[in-house]
């Protein structure tokens, strides 16, 4: 392959910027609260699911958590 | 800007969990795995929630979790296979199998999950976990290196407790 025909490397400016925007990714999620990173893993659920089908059938507890109540109607809570 | 509303299932989970300590099924528990994982460092795709549980001492030797699916039978929370489901959540109780991981629910810490106090093991305890022989795989050594990066480790008490169960990082 010649040089005319590659696709052109990035300029490190621009790598630089692109592992930044990386980790501030990365550290946004890491800062989040407990209750934002259950939410945050009930999304990554939804979209990882459908790539682990595509390879293997789904064991019986792999799917989505439910968002909302699903509590038993006997239930009386206790902290 | 990620903006989230409380997850009612978790928390009505994480309830479920307290009420078995209340009906003295078990004496003690603590949030592991990748949720405890997820706590400490960054959310991974992970589908059930492990619950690792002291149990009373009152029971001489643990020869079968038939009370707690007893128990969950009769509050309505289904069961499948080895998972009870707890606000449609699959829970995983696992009895404490060592010195190593008793310590790791004694020593948990409380954290405020969907206005619930909630017991989730040290990430120190969850590195040496996650170093046992029998448990170290190729996906809970990416949890080591995550913990390690980014979990905020307290080092010497990191290195005590390896040092004590004499296990080494990879």
């Amino acid at each position: 392959m010649s040089n005319k025909d590659r696709a052109p490397n990035p300029s490190p400016d621009l790598l630089a910027a692109l592992r930044r925007g990386k980790a501030a990714l990365h550290e946004a999620h890491r800062s989040l609260s407990p209750s934002e990173k259950v939410r945050l893993v009930i999304e990554l659920q939804g979209v990882v699911l459908p790539l682990i089908a595509r390879r293997r059938p789904l064991r019986y507890y792999e799917r989505q958590w439910p968002a909302e109540n699903s509590i038993p109607s006997s239930f009386k809570p206790s902290m | 800007m990620l903006t989230f509303g409380v997850v009612m299932s978790f928390r009505d989970a994480l309830l479920a969990i307290h009420r078995l300590r209340d009906a003295r099924l078990i004496s003690e528990y603590a949030i592991g795995g990748a949720i405890a994982v997820a706590f400490w460092s960054e959310p991974v795709p992970t589908f059930d929630l492990d619950v690792f549980a002291i149990f009373p001492t009152s029971v001489a030797r643990l020869v079968s979790l038939e009370p707690l699916y007893a128990w969950a039978s009769q509050q309505g929370y289904p069961t499948e296979s080895e998972h009870i489901i707890m606000g449609g959540i699959p829970v995983q109780l696992i009895p404490v199998h060592n010195a190593l991981a008793e310590e790791a629910v004694a020593e948990a810490v409380k954290l405020e999950i969907e206005n619930v106090a909630v017991r989730v093991m040290r990430p120190e305890h969850l590195i040496a976990l996650y170093l046992e022989p029998s448990a170290r795989t190729h996906k809970r050594l990416e949890r080591v290196a995550a913990l390690l990066e980014e979990g905020g480790i307290d080092r010497p008490l990191l290195d005590a407790i390896l040092k004590r169960y004499g296990l080494t990082l990879p």
